[in-house]
């Protein structure tokens, strides 16, 4: 057997090797495929070339020169087949590839003919070389230009592409190259230039570049391409392999047995020997990957912060791949857009602080749901975007909670679909613990809202008791000042003189006067601190102002005031029905002092209740009164401050007010122009879903 | 006609011995004490026509409830008034439920304050 027969031998074994490999790993893609049909006429070419190199007959030889050359023809078409499938161009590139292989087709027919060359004959002493025709010269340039289109296309691609994609084609470009000056290098000794195509062996190498792209970046999306199977076919290749060259080279072919013998009695300990050296290199990142995660799911578990969430998964990110920024962008309702939260940034930072809802950044982030690349985002509207930047979203019950942006790899490396799929399973880990974290906050102000209404009880309690020990004194007061007052003016008032009797009679009414103040502040205290957190109902809203007009109407129609009422019926609320009902009674009372009292020829209340959103609902008490000075708008829910003649009242109404609408987990406000311009009370209440009804 | 006897009872002294004044001033004849075992002896003894009790008495050996039950046990048609701090609804009815006649809420406005007067005159 000549080199030249060899290394034609050598490139059929590791192309169809490799060829049936990538097909088994994914029969139905058409990548895949492709592959196949590529590799597959590589190997006829090589199977071909084998022979013929072999045959010492002119016609057995010209028999497997044709078979080589229908090798040739189909290498060059199925190359363009699969960079076109490669690429993802296949569908438009269809009937241009349809014409491609008509034109092929009749080239096989002109070999098959032997109209490309009209006859072969030893030269040079590598075998039979044939005498190329007119036919063959063109289709020598069709071949070049077949090449060339498809390194074209390769070239395109690798524009087009970013990530790990860009790096599969590059790898691919470069493993073809070699491949096709490999082959090109048979082309001299056709013309009859002494140029033995040594470098054939080259379409070996081509696979081994193919190869390595599989283990390295997943070409043909093949993962773990190195297994023990891998491993083991390597080692045998070569227990194999060896002897047989030696063999071959010397032609000793008994020491070669011996050799062999020799070998395959190792090969079990180097087996096992690679394995283990192999799956340490190969595991070790995906071991660390696994570590990071594991610490990092520890780690969320605890946290029950957001921020301190976000603080520690930033870490982590850094830690596994540290990339150039780390941006995390959360949701914010209000503003309908995501905020930039937690960041490690440097001044390179491409981004800002806000990412809109409606940006192509995050539709498409909501359409692909997994961590992507920048660039496959159409209109970004950032030329100068490095291409290896990665977003990776969290959703939580299907809505796009937060994202991340990983800038590129410090080191320079190109994110890997390991990292990918790390960032795919974080995701999920980070989309869960942010649920918790949610849950927490939420939990914390359910906690601290019935700290509040705790404490509120104790004040309530003790406000009710100071008040009733400040009774008996100030009434033991009342009754002394009343025998005072009688001892003096109907026992003593014989010896005092004239002129102090009006003097005195005044200080002790005054005494009086104020002690009746004093015993109707400790009422209203009373008032305020009875319970406001009584039993809670769910109830229909039109229930309470069922009761509540029964009590206010009269008193409105009793004032001559237009009342008018619009109210959206079947509100559910949880609360309690006196409690609410004394609210608005209290708000439509003042309201109807505001009016009462400003002189003005319409007197006008406005009740509104209606939905606001689907889990709340707002009330409006409407007047056109005396209204409020702007300086007192904020202070008028505290205790103790009225609009009202002061020993009128107490001041304590609106503050009762407040707390029963905060019970219930409402809100109030209220808006004046100011004085003599009306007021209009909001109160802000949550609406009981009916599902939640229990 | 002999003079109106009146009970006061009430465990603050100030406001027991203010009262008797005020109601001695009306010319009644008026038994002031801050002990209910007292006012109870107090009773017994002189079967006066008004009894204004307390409910809350502190340092008695019992409430005003018990010495208005002890009370009614033995006369129905007795003028009992209760002159007390503010209560809950269940001593009210407890209260009423006995037989008082009437129920005054320390401290009491000028209006209330008439409306006893009129009781023991």
């Amino acid at each position: 057997m000549t080199y030249l027969g060899f290394s034609g031998l050598i490139n059929f074994i590791t192309c169809i090797f490799l060829g049936i490999f990538v097909l088994l790993r994914n029969p139905r893609g058409v990548k895949n495929r492709t592959y196949f049909f590529l590799n597959s006429s590589v190997a006829l070419y090589s199977i071909g070339y084998y022979i013929w190199q072999l045959c010492s007959d002119e016609n057995y030889a010209l028999l497997w020169f044709k078979v080589l050359v229908i090798g040739i023809i189909l290498i060059n078409v199925t190359y363009l087949h699969f960079v076109f499938a490669f690429i993802g161009i296949l569908k438009k590139k269809r009937i241009e590839l349809g014409v491609y292989y008509f034109i092929n087709f009749i080239f096989i027919l002109l070999n098959i003919r032997s109209l490309l060359y009209s006859s072969i004959e030893p030269r040079y002493s590598l075998g039979f070389w044939p005498n190329p025709t007119l036919f063959f010269n063109i289709y020598l340039i069709f071949w070049f230009w077949q090449c060339l289109y498809g390194f074209m296309w390769l070239i395109k691609g690798l524009k087009l592409f970013s990530g790990i994609k860009r790096e599969q084609i590059k790898y691919f470009t470069f493993a073809a190259i070699i491949g096709f000056v490999g082959g090109a290098t048979n082309w001299p000794m056709w013309y009859r230039i002494y140029f033995p195509p040594y470098l054939n062996i080259l379409i070996s190498v081509y696979i081994g570049l193919v190869a390595y792209a599989i283990v390295k970046y997943r070409l043909m999306d093949i993962t773990v391409a190195v297994t023990r199977a891998g491993i083991f076919i390597v080692v045998y290749t070569v227990v194999l392999g060896l002897p047989f060259l030696f063999g071959f080279k010397t032609g000793l072919w008994i020491l070669a047995m011996v050799f062999m013998a020799v070998l395959a009695t190792m090969a079990p300990f180097m087996y096992n020997h690679f394995r283990h050296r192999a799956e340490n290199i190969l595991l070790e990142k995906q071991k660390k990957y696994q570590k990071a995660l594991r610490e990092l799911a520890n780690e969320m578990s605890q946290i029950k912060v957001l921020d301190e969430l976000l603080k520690s998964v930033v870490e982590k990110v850094e830690e596994i791949v540290n990339p150039q920024y780390i941006g995390i962008y959360i949701y914010s309702k209000g503003e309908n857009a995501y905020n930039l939260k937690n960041i490690k940034v440097n001044e390179k930072y491409p981004f800002g602080i806000q990412i809109l809802k409606d940006s192509s950044m995050v539709s498409t982030l909501y359409h692909i749901k997994k961590p992507i690349f920048i660039d496959i985002i159409k209109d970004l509207n950032m030329p100068n975007i490095q291409r290896d930047v990665l977003l990776v979203p969290q959703f939580v019950e299907g809505s796009l909670f937060s994202f991340m942006i990983l800038g590129p790899k410090v080191n320079g490396m190109l994110y890997s679909e390991e990292d990918i799929a790390v960032f795919d399973i974080l995701t999920n880990q980070v989309a869960l613990a942010i649920e918790h974290c949610l849950y927490w906050e939420e939990e914390k102000v359910r906690l601290a809202r019935d700290e509040q209404i705790r404490r509120q009880r104790s004040m309530d309690h003790f406000s009710a008791s100071m008040a009733h020990e400040i009774d008996n004194p100030i009434f033991a007061v009342q009754c002394t000042v009343r025998s005072l007052k009688k001892t003096l003016f109907e026992e003593f008032q014989s010896i005092i003189p004239e002129d102090k009797v009006g003097y005195l009679e005044n200080k002790v009414n005054s005494i009086s006067k104020n002690l009746m103040r004093i015993s109707k502040m400790i009422k209203a205290v009373r008032e305020f601190s009875k319970q406001t957190t009584g039993e809670f109902e769910v109830i229909l809203m039109d229930q309470i102002v069922e009761t509540y007009l029964s009590i206010i109407e009269p008193q409105i129609k009793f004032d001559s005031i237009i009342f008018n009422k619009d109210i959206e019926p079947n509100i559910l609320i949880r609360g309690n029905k006196i409690h609410l009902e004394e609210a608005l009674i209290n708000l439509t009372t003042n309201a109807i002092h505001a009016v009462k009292y400003n002189n003005k020829a319409n007197k006008k209340i406005d009740l509104k209740i209606f939905r606001n959103g689907s889990d709340k609902f707002l009330i409006k008490i409407i007047d056109n009164g005396y209204g409020i000075k702007k300086d007192l708008l904020n202070d008028i829910f505290l205790d103790f401050v009225t609009t009202k003649a002061s020993t009128e009242v107490t001041g304590m109404g609106l503050a009762r007010v407040r707390k029963i609408v905060e019970n219930h987990g409402g809100r109030i406000w209220v808006e004046s122009e100011g004085e003599n311009k009306g007021a209009t009370f909001i109160l802000e209440m949550p609406i009981m879903k009916k599902d939640n009804k229990k | 006609m002999s003079k109106k006897k009146i009970l006061i009872v009430d465990d603050e002294e100030d406001i027991s011995y203010s009262l008797k004044e005020i109601i001695e001033s009306q010319g009644c004849e008026v038994f002031a004490t801050v002990k209910n075992e007292e006012a109870w002896e107090i009773f017994n003894k002189e079967r006066p026509q008004v009894c204004l009790l307390d409910i809350h008495m502190p340092f008695s050996e019992f409430d005003g409830i018990e010495l208005l039950r002890r009370i009614r046990s033995v006369d129905k048609n007795v003028i009992c008034l209760f002159l007390t701090r503010i209560e809950d609804d269940e001593t009210k009815e407890t209260a009423k439920a006995l037989g008082v006649n009437d129920y005054f809420e320390k401290p009491l406005d000028g209006d209330a304050f008439d409306k006893l007067i009129e009781y023991v005159s």
